[in-house]
């Protein structure tokens, strides 16, 4: 029976390889994709924005600000003072966004009127925007600091300019400060895998669904008429699947790895995780075209399923919180995307993606399981 | 060699409600060529996937060489299909190597039996293209190729010759007949009467999933007595035709009357004897005879007076 099963693997695996669309989904696409993806955000992700301040006031206190903001900065983020027009200042492209203080904004805080800081921003750079909202956001609490200081001198009966200088330019009681990160998050070691899942299921689905196209040929009769088992023919193309999935993936992994430096983490557990996530997205191949009636129907449930799954998996985007992040956990590319993030980013050992292995190859049996008894059936009628 | 190379004894096959085969039973001897004639839906490919091994019985038994077809013991037969089963994107060298190796066969003998088969079916010249660059009746030649491939001592060719030009089809003719005269028994499935009159040493003929008669080609037009059929064209309107027909079944000796587009078959024991009342008939109800054609009784006028409808139907 094994040699009858590689022989069948074998047929299958030297028609896939005839079938030029193999090559570009299954290893074309992914890589391209993922250069796209990391040529918009090289092998991790980099954030640059130059945020202008402008001081429209002029007053010590505005002055005190923009000497704070202008002297922050880094990790890509930088700020520079703005001399003349700030929307001028804008379209010359040399800042992402403008922070404007206001005239009159000194005068404002002392006498505990609201004032209103504002900021300009370029439909381009949303990114810069968002900075500078947050900057803005920082400030008005600075500010808010120093009305309450304001009010409490002039309570007190005191001039409240020296205590709204010191309020201003004191350090902040708390500090909140980034914790360390290990390793880099790579993007392309993200999306690279995950998009290669995707093409996966159609990768797969196709040579799950060469059962039923065979079958409609003929040429599945004629192999079961000769001394061969239904068990060699369906285990042989569960082979085929399987090895033209690994195969697929794992030249995204290194073209993505040697060509272009993202690394997805320690060698063996990536390949685990590779191994895991095809044999998942091979049993539920296996069980869609088992339960399917006509190959066209196979062909229709396996888009809905694969897309359903890029959706919730996380496969175009990477950040998810809540409900989204909690449907992750039920879709095989959102564990192996997870596995693989653990290796790359928090260069997680063996040992710690394992349950998410383990997860992934009781889907890909349980699935395989059902998918080859309905085929099986399908076969002998 | 005792006994038959095949032995199908009352085998039962229902899907569903519907029966479609029902007690069928026939032999079949070493070198002999047996027909199974029968309209589409008569149970001839369910039989055959039975012998094949490709459905199992509800009922009955198939042996070849005395025991049931299972395992290894597969390699007995031959199959080949209705349809060109082959892979189109490989060529016919690969797929007689690939179905080869699935007979366990390989190395030089694997190799001098390609070249072999694909002598016997005239494709050495083309045996590295693609299939899908055949032409139909190269793809049928092909068809047959593999099925040949591992010198099984039952061949089962259920249609071989269907969409096929008649230079092919001249040559599957030819390969059959050498076959079967190099001892091979052979099944063989056929709309064409000509096909079956030509090859079959026997034939059965097989209708609503029963085989309703079987014997050689003389065994069966004997069974018609001394029945010849005379096709007359005819120029009329059909209320004439329908009059005319109506008297001419009246005629002593006339055993069936049956129209077709254009003319009119008469089934009669009264032979050439018949013809003159018949266009007698014809000019009193005004119907111009345009042609006569009379023939002996042979296995179509059989198929047509057992089962009542025509092979091709």
């Amino acid at each position: 029976m094994w040699r009858d099963m590689w022989l069948i693997a074998g047929m299958g695996l030297r028609r896939s390889l005839r079938d030029r669309s193999i090559l570009i989904q299954g290893l074309l696409a992914p890589v391209l994709i993922a250069l796209v993806v990391g040529a918009a955000f090289g092998s991790g992700v980099n954030v640059s924005a130059t945020i202008g301040i402008a001081d429209a006031d002029r007053s010590d206190l505005s002055q005190q600000l923009a000497r704070n903001l202008t002297s922050a900065g880094g990790d890509g983020i930088s700020f520079s003072t703005v001399s003349g027009d700030p929307r001028a200042a804008l379209d010359s492209g040399t800042y992402g966004a403008v922070l404007i203080l206001p005239a009159g904004l000194s005068e404002a805080v002392l006498a505990g009127r609201p004032a209103d800081l504002q900021v300009v921003g370029r439909a381009a750079d949303p990114l810069a925007g968002s900075i500078a909202e947050s900057v803005a956001g920082g400030v008005a609490a600075n500010l808010q600091t120093a009305r309450i200081t304001a009010v409490a001198a002039s309570d007190a009966g005191v001039a409240p300019g020296p205590s709204i200088e010191r309020a201003v330019t004191a350090p902040a009681p708390i500090r909140v400060e980034q914790g360390e990160v290990q390793g880099t998050f790579s993007v392309m070691a993200y999306f690279a895998p995950g998009i290669a899942m995707l093409f996966l299921f159609f990768i797969i689905g196709n040579g799950a669904r060469s059962i039923i196209v065979e079958r409609n040929e003929g040429t599945l009769q004629r192999i079961l008429a000769g001394p061969v088992t239904t068990s060699a023919v369906l285990l042989g193309k569960t082979v085929q699947v399987m090895i033209v999935g690994i195969a697929s993936l794992t030249a995204v992994w290194l073209v993505t790895w040697l060509g272009f430096g993202a690394s997805w983490g320690q060698p063996v557990g990536v390949l685990l995780v590779i191994v895991a996530a095809v044999a998942a997205i091979a049993g539920i191949s296996l069980l869609i075209t088992g339960l399917a009636r006509t190959e066209n129907q196979a062909d229709a449930l396996t888009t809905i399923v694969a897309l359903l799954f890029a959706v919730a998996g996380g496969t175009f985007f990477y950040g998810a919180s809540g409900t989204l992040s909690a449907i992750r956990q039920f879709t095989p590319n959102g564990q192996a995307l997870a596995a693989f993030v653990d290796l790359s980013a928090a260069q997680a050992s063996i040992v710690e993606v394992m349950p998410r292995v383990l997860l992934l190859f009781s889907i890909g049996v349980a699935t395989a399981a059902v998918g080859l008894i309905a085929l099986r059936n399908k076969v002998l009628t | 060699m005792e006994g038959p190379v095949l032995q199908v004894t009352d085998l039962v096959r229902r899907f569903g409600e519907h029966t479609a085969v029902e007690g069928i039973s026939f032999t079949i001897s070493e070198g002999e060529t047996y027909g199974l004639l029968g309209p589409n839906g008569a149970g001839k490919t369910t039989t055959i996937n039975m012998i094949a091994g490709l459905l199992t019985p509800d009922q009955g038994s198939v042996t070849v060489l005395g025991e049931p077809v299972v395992g290894n013991r597969k390699s007995l037969i031959g199959l080949v299909p209705q349809d060109v089963a082959l892979y189109p994107d490989l060529s016919a060298l690969e797929n007689l190597q690939f179905f080869g190796k699935l007979q366990n066969m390989g190395g030089a003998r694997l190799k001098s039996r390609i070249a072999e088969v694909l002598e016997i079916v005239g494709l050495a010249d083309r045996a590295r293209d693609h299939i899908d660059t055949y032409s139909g009746g190269m793809k049928r030649r092909a068809n047959i190729a593999v099925g040949l491939l591992h010198e099984p001592r039952l061949l089962i060719l259920d249609e071989p010759t269907v969409g096929v030009d008649p230079q092919s089809r001249n040559s599957i003719l030819e390969a059959v007949t050498e076959l079967g005269g190099a001892g091979m028994a052979v099944l063989y499935t056929t709309h064409y009467m000509e096909e079956a009159e030509r090859l079959c040493d026997r034939v059965g003929i097989i209708d609503a999933g029963r085989l309703i008669v079987e014997g050689t080609r003389e065994e069966l037009v004997a069974r018609m007595g001394e029945q010849a059929t005379i096709d007359l064209r005819v120029a009329a309107d059909d209320d004439r035709i329908s009059r005319w027909c109506a008297d001419v079944e009246g005629l002593p000796d006339v055993s069936a009357v049956r129209p077709f587009p254009g003319g009119v078959q008469v089934m009669t024991a009264g032979g050439t004897g018949l013809i003159a009342p018949v266009v007698q008939a014809a000019q009193r109800h005004g119907v111009d005879v345009t042609a006569i054609d009379v023939r002996e009784p042979d296995l179509e006028a059989v198929f047509l007076h057992l089962t009542g409808k025509a092979l091709r139907d």
